[in-house]
């Protein structure tokens, strides 16, 4: 089998495999979420994640109140 | 240069058949498939800023979902398991028999043969690049290509 062939051959078959209807859209909801992610972290300077985190972790503001 | 940014959607709607076309005819399986298009497209977004517009931007996908399909395949060949359960997808309908042919050899290839047919023959890509992008010597990934399409001719035969 020659290069050509094989080529003609692989060309022939992917180019007609089938592809998921509206998955370019699913990717595109996976996007939004990831930009809608992307641009809070962008908006959180450092206290703002520090202020995330003692939320998140409420022990953490008590210990460092002077409980120890 | 084009704003990827500006033009992501776009460039998702354009490359996404091309994108999952290629990681199918290597994995094989359809949900995997269309998990590691979607990994390719969210990995592109995330290192948008690294595309300096030396090459198409398809290349570009191209090259980003090669390495997420690499990776998934080390995964996948470690969980064992895994493999085990791989589904072997029915040939794409309207096949013509000549194509039937093609396909069924291809499934009979393992995913590092098929990776590397494709990588070399569809895409174009240089022997030096493959063996870039899998981590192996130029002189493996010549004797690699050599048995996938020896292997690949014999199945090709013997299917016809």
């Amino acid at each position: 089998m020659t290069d050509e062939r094989l080529k003609y051959a692989l060309e022939s078959v992917i180019s007609e495999i089938p592809v998921p209807e509206r998955g370019a859209d699913e990717v595109l909801r996976t996007l939004n979420l990831l930009r809608t992610i992307l641009g809070i972290l962008e908006l959180m300077g450092p206290v703002s994640a520090e202020a995330l985190l003692s939320a998140l972790i409420p022990y953490k503001s008590n210990n460092e109140g002077g409980e120890r | 240069m084009e704003d990827i940014e500006q033009n992501f959607d776009r460039i998702v709607r354009e490359n996404y058949e091309q994108i999952f076309r290629t990681i199918m005819s290597i994995v094989l399986n359809k949900d995997d498939a269309q998990d590691l298009t979607q990994e390719t497209f969210l990995r592109a977004y995330i290192k948008r800023h690294t595309f300096r517009g030396e090459s198409e931007i398809a290349t570009w996908l191209t090259r980003i979902a090669l390495n997420v399909t690499i990776n998934f395949l080390r995964r996948r060949d470690k969980a064992a398991e895994h493999q085990k359960q791989l589904e072997i997808p029915a040939p794409p309908e309207n096949h013509s028999e000549e194509k039937l042919y093609v396909w069924q050899a291809l499934e009979k290839l393992s995913p590092d043969e098929r990776l590397v047919l494709v990588m070399y023959y569809f895409h174009g890509f240089s022997q030096a690049e493959i063996a870039g992008r899998l981590g192996i010597s130029l002189g493996a990934v010549k004797m690699r290509i050599k048995r996938a399409k020896e292997k690949f001719a014999r199945f090709y035969g013997e299917e016809k």
